[in-house]
């Protein structure tokens, strides 16, 4: 787990992906070791099954393998990037379900706290600026927005869990969309 | 990370579908055909990252879990990534087999260091002002353990030139040294080598003197700038002989 806790700078997730697309398969392994932990973080979360979770993750870096050559500097950080791919994989398995995900009662359930200040940020200071944004919405709005891009939840199933109306979960969450690119702005 | 693209030739709705694809609130069909849009609208997708960069920074809160080991060994096998494991034959059969092995690797590695691997091994054709085997050529493979070659060498004797092919961890911190070591005496340093990368070193006479069939190679993990004493002072990572081709 020490390396999921290293401060983990953009620099070197670019130059291993840069690597990997030159088909280097220690900067591939390397790339895995330092942001598997993570990834899978927000793979479990979204599945909530650890065999599908592993799974997806397994598939997502296939992905990442094949399709490191399109990764494009300066356009989305590595993050962005890496975890893109990872939540596509995990949004199309859960959705491919058919059904909706299957409430397991773990501490995944607890409303999510403001990130404490010793947790890993594997997107370095942006991470500040968006918990500064979120604050600035309504409560119930923010806690909308995270829950729902955290589990990987439709508007449908956001409805369903939160248990409101599916227009008003609509409502909320294109509202808070609005604050945020105002909050933060064009230039990522 | 500007993302200063006039995004204004999308409709509001597909703005929309932009922003919900990247929060992922879409259901199935929707979503899919997001992702193709992705794949064929460069505004599209200079919006979708956009989102993608701005929302991201949730996944701060995720708490990180380790996968099981053989998430990465199915990795492995589904892209072809593993290695034959060695059995360490004798001779020119180990010489073949070693090359090959680094020869799956460099094609992998990157096209010029399979170019220059070529031209290392075959000489001649890549190389047409370089003669073909009209002196005797040596080739030497150096391994660690149970790894890929950390480096290839290709003594010319008659140019007193040695060229070299390395695929080694660099690092900011150490030097790599390639030392000759000799059957008795301490071993002598011929040159501090590039981690990754050819390399033509010219050879004095003293040194080419004692390059021959089975002169062996060391590569030590020295400080920057090589080892202060003349003598190998970090960890021998990888060591291998000269054999003629």
């Amino acid at each position: 787990m020490t390396d999921a806790h290293r401060n983990i700078s953009a620099q070197t997730l670019e130059y291993l992906i840069g690597r990997t697309a030159l088909g280097d398969k220690s900067a591939f392994s390397e790339l895995y070791s330092l942001m598997a932990p993570k990834l899978f973080g927000v793979c479990f979360r979204i599945l909530r099954e650890k065999q599908e979770a592993e799974d997806v993750l397994q598939d997502a870096f296939v992905k990442i393998w094949q399709k490191s050559d399109q990764y494009a500097m300066g356009r989305a950080t590595p993050v962005a990037w890496l975890s893109t791919i990872v939540r596509n994989q995990a949004i199309d398995r859960v959705r491919s379900r058919g059904k909706p995900t299957e409430q397991i009662d773990d501490h995944f359930d607890l409303p999510d706290a403001e990130p404490s200040p010793e947790q890993q940020t594997i997107s370095g200071q942006v991470a500040k600026q968006i918990d500064l944004c979120l604050e600035q919405l309504k409560q119930d709005h923010a806690q909308c927005v995270r829950r729902t891009y955290l589990s990987g939840w439709s508007y449908q199933q956001a409805a369903d869990e939160l248990k409101v109306p599916i227009n008003t979960v609509k409502t909320w969450i294109r509202r808070s969309l609005l604050s945020l690119k105002e909050c933060l702005g064009n230039e990522q | 990370m500007s993302n200063s693209v006039n995004n204004s030739d999308l409709t509001e709705k597909e703005r929309w579908l932009a922003a919900e694809f990247a929060m992922g609130v879409l259901e199935k069909d929707e979503h899919d055909k997001a992702a193709m849009l992705y794949d064929q609208n460069i505004s599209f997708q200079h919006e979708v990252d956009g989102w993608t960069s701005r929302l991201t920074p949730m996944l701060d809160d995720v708490e990180p879990q380790m996968p099981s080991p053989a998430v990465w060994s199915q990795i492995e096998h589904r892209l072809g990534l593993v290695e034959t494991p060695s059995t360490a034959p004798k001779g020119l059969a180990a010489w073949w087999q070693s090359v090959n092995l680094w020869r799956g690797l460099s094609l992998g590695t990157s096209a010029v260091a399979a170019i220059a691997l070529a031209m290392l091994i075959y000489g001649g054709p890549l190389a047409p002002t370089q003669p073909t085997l009209t002196t005797q050529e040596l080739v030497a493979t150096l391994t660690s353990e149970g790894t890929s070659p950390a480096m290839v060498a290709r003594l010319d004797r008659a140019k007193r030139q040695m060229t070299i092919l390395t695929a080694m961890q660099s690092s900011a911190e150490h030097d790599h040294e390639l030392w000759l070591v000799p059957a008795e005496g301490n071993p002598v340093s011929i040159a501090l080598v590039e981690a990754q990368g050819t390399t033509t070193l010219d050879l004095d006479e003293a040194l080419l003197a004692q390059l021959d069939e089975g002169a062996t190679f060391a590569i030590s993990v020295e400080p920057l700038g090589g080892s202060p004493t003349g003598l190998p002072t970090g960890p021998v990572i990888a060591s291998g002989q000269l054999r003629t081709i």
